[in-house]
């Protein structure tokens, strides 16, 4: 109770195991009793660590430094861990399906890809554990593994281009490459580039628990973890809703509308609250005079009113993505591809 | 066309994520204002409660996300129908009506209370 992103009352958490359990439960089955493929087992493995790590919510030790602690094997080891293996499965699914490039070369770099995702993010924990009572060789590992952990992101961009430039077939559903190509920019970008910025020891001395976070958490879920999700739905659901392999051509505009919109409005939002965030550190830690909390914010609302009309534009790209489920659904099923 | 026709389970985890997509950036706009309006919505919704539905939205949304990405993608890559389709509806409307009633307990309930 009350741990930013883990506050849900007990028998919630309960409830989420028990759904997770059930969900793995079905997929893990499904998995084991088919054909096995690189792609299926590393998503499985994501997912039992997604589960596994969660349960770490249910432990709350009263010493507030062992509660940090542990509060990060949830909350890093998912986004920065687990997550990523879910994320690369995900993206590596997508781009066999929209590229026919080879199984196998993309197999390869998958596993390339979760191997440096996992070499560098569980000990680049540490980069959560500067200036809060943990011992001081965190600086050290955290700093260190920290600034590698971009290099999977890298990776993951030079992934997608690549499949994408050595495609086999012109896939139909064009929403959805542009999708994955985002995810693989937005996702270095976000976790990657704003994650280094704040990753150094004596950097974070400045930093820690500022606007810079907002900044990095903003643009890292939204370039990894949003987009990815955004790419699989854009893939799967004229599958599912019937429409063949692709929505048609006028829908598949209004939805790259969508990922401009978004994509470019969670870029101001992000510089914005960087703004923020280096004006704060200035005028409040690093100053001749520096000046109290609320006396720093008070300095910086042009930042904050830029965020607001950033994400103003972010909702109507939400908007115009919904409405692009509705564009053209007239026209007759199976208008598949070509 | 669906290879599989048990991979249409993924299709109201999609929706459902989308939907809460929808209500996290909401309150994210919601508490951007009260970054600049401190009373705005005051005291109906704190900035706090803001926050913690905005974040909880956030990772609700994404694992309603992952998990019809799985189920979607995992028939395919496995070459079979799924386990048990009955079993993914159902704890479909588990989750999400343990989500919503979650997100409302933030809404409704003072937070001091609440378990």
């Amino acid at each position: 109770m009350g741990r930013e992103f883990l506050e849900q009352p007990t028998i919630t958490k309960v409830g989420i195991v028990i759904v997770v359990l059930g969900f793995i439960f079905n997929i893990g089955m499904t998995v084991l009793s088919g054909r096995k493929t690189v792609v299926s087992v590393v998503l499985l493995t994501g997912l039992v660590g997604l589960a596994v790590f969660f349960l770490f919510s249910f432990y709350n030790p009263d010493n507030l430094v062992l509660d940090k602690y542990f509060w990060w094997w949830v909350v890093h080891l998912w986004v920065e861990g687990v997550w990523e293996l879910i994320l690369g499965a995900i993206l590596a699914f997508v781009l066999i399906k929209v590229t026919g490039v080879d199984r196998e070369v993309i197999e390869k770099w998958l596993y390339l890809i979760i191997a440096m995702a996992l070499i560098t993010g569980v000990i680049g924990t540490g980069h959560h554990y500067f200036y809060i009572g943990t011992p001081e060789y965190w600086m050290w590992l955290g700093s260190i593994f920290g600034a590698l952990e971009p290099i999977p992101f890298f990776m993951m961009t030079l992934f997608a281009f690549n499949m994408v430039s050595r495609r086999r077939r012109e896939h139909p559903n064009q929403a959805a490459v542009l999708w994955a190509l985002g995810t693989a920019v937005m996702a270095f970008l976000g976790a990657g580039v704003w994650g280094f910025m704040h990753t150094l020891a004596p950097v974070n001395y400045y930093t820690h628990g500022s606007q810079i976070t907002a900044a990095h958490g903003h643009m890292a879920f939204y370039g990894a973890y949003v987009m990815i999700v955004l790419t699989i739905i854009s893939y799967a659901m004229p599958i599912l809703r019937g429409q063949g392999n692709a929505a048609s051509a006028g829908a598949q505009r209004v939805e790259k509308w969508a990922f401009w919109l978004m994509t470019v409005s969670m870029v101001v939002i992000t510089l914005a609250l960087t703004g923020a965030g280096v004006l704060q550190i200035w005028l409040q830690r690093m100053a001749e005079e520096p000046m109290s909390f609320m006396a720093t914010q008070d300095s910086i609302t042009f930042f904050y009113w830029l965020r607001e009309a950033a994400g103003l534009g972010f909702l109507i790209g939400l908007v115009l993505y919904v409405y692009s489920f509705f564009v053209g659904k007239a026209t007759t099923p199976a208008r598949s591809a070509a | 066309m669906m290879k599989y026709t048990s991979q249409a389970v993924a299709k109201p985890y999609f929706i459902a994520a989308i939907g809460l997509f929808i209500a996290q950036v909401v309150f994210g706009l919601i508490m951007g204002l009260q970054y600049v309006m401190g009373d705005f919505l005051f005291p109906e919704i704190p900035f706090n409660v803001a926050r913690m539905v905005h974040t909880n939205l956030l990772i609700i949304w994404l694992l309603f996300g992952f998990m019809g990405a799985s189920y979607f993608m995992v028939p395919e890559e496995s070459e079979r129908e799924l386990w048990s389709p009955k079993l993914a509806i159902v704890l479909f409307w588990i989750f999400l009506a343990a989500s919503v009633l979650t997100i409302l307990g933030y809404l409704l309930v003072p937070y001091a209370s609440l378990a």
